[in-house]
């Protein structure tokens, strides 16, 4: 009998080198900040164990290269995902114009299936720095991420956990339900396979 | 220099007994003081040979200060301490904010001291700044900093730190600074050919996923992977005693063969199945049962294992003294993709390969260098813009009519059931089922329509969602039929 598989969550940070990104996923996962991680070349994923609601769920949070040369490489990595992260620094007015074209890029080389109805969260990094470097408000944001499909928005501080964890619950919540709307899929072929591993120990050919 | 030894002594000494001496574990301090001086000796005869010869025994070329001498003789790098640079009068350089993020992210592992960070940061920054600028052509990478801080704490002058990272970059690191990322993927697939050689089940595991696992040690020389100065400074002394960057591709595949009972063991505990067993990943055609549904699982632990894995000091020497001798046994000349994915400009077929046999003074001379970069990157922007065209091809948007999504769907499905044979050998048997069924429904149907010319209204209604489901279903069971006869015939 086929045993359920515990559900994994595909879940890739996205946004332009310097965000914050890799500071953001080590502030969920381990719950603490240091201004010596590595710059991120490739991709690479960390683990997380989380329930939501009653379900037992893990995470698999990518956290990827923003350097623009390193791009192309996503269509290795993209495949799967039930979630996308879109982080930018709102002291960067640069990383913020970019949101957009990250998220072009990720419904393409991840080959998403129903692009419209993709989960993605947007992430405005950095909120603790003083009031005169921000360059992009929250109106703004609130602007865009409404004209790319109504995205969810959450401004952070990977700095001094501020919204950290409300952001990546709801991240975990949208790719779940994602999960479960691809199971549905699955099913079918699921439900063909149970009627038949009962019998197929005659037909070995 | 008081403890120059005649040639003659060093000769004798090294023939005898380098092996033995120098690959005991750990150097004792007395054997460490007959290296360095048989190092000086070399250094100062200028004895290649000898040098390369040392510099792949035991401890390496031992400290900071004698790689900062060594180093630039192995590759040939003609040094002039007295030489400086001015990079403020030339115009910045397109990638320098890149180049100022990672700074601030440099020097991670080392050094402890925090003055002292400060200062090699600083001194970073020019020597990055500094060879950008005088290369304006070449692109900046991320990793090419971890390199840079290398080369800072080694060369404690700046001239001289300058003059072998532009050397370096230009002989042996440009095709990482292209303007895509291309020419550095293509190098990775070294890795998959080479341990297709040494391998070939094992390759059938690690070539499941793209190689750009490897991508981090490879565009960086290890420096962006590896947590101590020591080990890394080990391998980079096989690499240019070896004067070529393809030992880097070499040395990583040589990692994996060391490690590979602990990738497969790691492989079966992160994805609950079985890999390492001999029947189960070599018996058949296809990927090992349950690893297509663990991709990204193998990347990550093949990504990891330079960083984890590699710790001690002795694993490094075994690691790269067969990598050395993959480097003989099998060149990268006999692997199909350096033959036919690897430009004919790249470094590891002219500046960088194997046994150059063309010296660095004569590619310095009458500026056959720049024309070979020139050449290189003409090719790269001429790609670049094919496949830029081709990108803009391949998105736009095509008409898909309904029916060929549910056949590609189902085709998918069906691919995906590729190694669970039996279970799609029901999957056609059921779709058979399906299919007879729906031929007697058929046969009912037409007897219903016929009937339902003269019955009442409602019940021609029904009868035609009837024949409408009555056609779906022959379809279907045509398409999964079609879809997996080619997978499973054989099975009947
Ligand atoms: N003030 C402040 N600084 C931050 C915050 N998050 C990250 N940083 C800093 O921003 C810099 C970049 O952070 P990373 O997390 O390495 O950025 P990244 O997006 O992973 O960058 P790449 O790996 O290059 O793509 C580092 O110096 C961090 O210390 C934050 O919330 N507040
Ligand atoms: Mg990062």
């Amino acid at each position: 009998m086929s045993s359920r598989k515990k559900t994994i969550l595909k879940v890739i940070i996205l946004g332009d080198s310097g965000v914050g990104k890799t500071s953001l996923m080590q502030q969920f996962i381990n719950g603490k900040f240091s201004n010596q991680y590595k710059a991120t070349i490739g991709a690479d994923f960390l683990p997380k164990d989380l329930a939501i609601d009653d379900k037992q769920v893990t995470m698999q949070i990518w956290d990827t290269a923003g350097q623009e040369r390193f791009q192309s490489l996503g269509v290795a990595f993209y495949r799967g995902s039930d979630c996308c992260v879109l982080v930018y620094d709102v002291t960067n007015t640069k990383s913020f114009e970019s949101i957009s074209s990250w998220k072009d890029e990720f419904l393409v080389q991840a080959n998403v299936k129903d692009p419209d109805n993709f989960p993605f969260v947007v992430i405005g990094n950095k909120i603790d720095v003083e009031e005169n470097k921000r360059l992009i408000s929250g109106k703004k944001a609130q602007a865009l991420c409404a004209q790319l499909g109504n995205l969810p928005y959450f401004e952070t501080s990977a700095k001094e956990a501020v919204n950290v964890e409300q952001a990546f619950d709801v991240v975990a919540r949208n790719a779940l339900q994602q999960e479960e709307s691809l199971e549905f899929a699955d099913d079918y072929t699921d439900a063909v396979n149970i009627h038949v591993d009962g019998d197929n120990g005659s037909c070995a050919c | 220099m008081s403890s120059i030894l005649p040639p003659e002594w060093v000769e004798m000494e090294l023939g005898d007994m380098s092996k033995s001496i120098f690959n005991e574990l750990p150097l004792s301090e007395d054997k460490a003081d007959l290296k360095k001086s048989c190092l000086e000796t070399a250094c100062a005869l200028q004895d290649g040979q000898l040098l390369k010869l040392l510099a792949e025994t035991r401890d390496g070329l031992i400290d900071s200060k004698l790689r900062s001498k060594i180093w630039p003789q192995l590759l040939g790098f003609p040094i002039d301490p007295q030489l400086g640079y001015d990079f403020t009068s030339s115009p910045p350089h397109k990638d320098e904010d890149q180049v100022s993020k990672d700074i601030d992210r440099s020097f991670v592992y080392y050094p402890q001291n925090e003055a002292r960070k400060q200062e090699l940061k600083s001194r970073l920054s020019d020597l990055i700044v500094g060879v950008l600028r005088a290369n304006p052509e070449l692109h900046y990478y991320q990793g090419y900093h971890d390199i840079a801080s290398i080369v800072v704490m080694v060369f404690e002058n700046d001239n001289e730190a300058f003059q072998f990272l532009s050397l370096l970059t230009q002989f042996h690191l440009r095709d990482h600074m292209m303007s895509s990322i291309d020419s550095s993927v293509q190098q990775l697939e070294i890795i998959g050919d080479l341990m297709g050689c040494i391998d070939p089940k094992f390759n059938r595991v690690i070539s499941s996923v793209n190689p750009i696992y490897s991508l981090s040690s490879i565009l960086s020389l290890f420096a962006h992977n590896i947590q101590s100065f020591e080990d890394l400074c080990l391998i980079w002394d096989f690499v240019f005693a070896e004067k070529t960057m393809v030992l880097p591709l070499y040395i990583y595949v040589s990692v994996l063969v060391y490690f590979k009972e602990e990738i497969l063991t790691k492989l079966e505990e992160e994805s609950g199945s079985s890999f390492s067993s001999e029947d189960t990943y070599f018996e058949e055609d296809d990927l090992p049962m349950n690893l297509e549904n663990n991709l990204d699982i193998l990347h990550s632990i093949l990504t990891n294992v330079v960083g984890e894995n590699l710790g001690n000091e002795f694993e490094i020497f075994q690691v790269l003294h067969s990598s050395v001798e993959y480097l003989q046994n099998h060149p990268p000349s006999q692997l199909k993709c350096f033959q036919t994915r690897i430009s004919e400009f790249s470094v590891l077929k002219t500046t960088s390969k194997p046994e150059g046999d063309v010296p660095v003074s004569s590619y310095l001379e009458d500026d056959r260098l720049s024309t070979l970069i020139t050449k290189q990157i003409d090719e790269d922007k001429a790609k670049a813009e094919k496949r830029r065209l081709q990108l803009i091809a391949s998105r736009r948007p095509r008409k898909t009519s309904s029916m060929d999504n549910l056949r590609k769907y189902l085709y998918d499905r069906v691919l995906i059931n590729r190694n669970r044979k039996l279970k799609v050998s029901m999957f056609v048997k059921i779709s058979f089922t399906i299919g007879i069924l729906s031929f007697l429904l058929h046969y009912y149907t037409d007897k219903a329509q016929f009937r339902s010319l003269y019955g009442a209204g409602v019940n021609g209604v029904h009868n035609m969602v009837i024949v409408k489901f009555a056609s779906f279903s022959n379809t279907v069971a045509g398409i999964n039929f079609g879809a997996a006869k080619e997978s499973v015939f054989g099975l009947f």
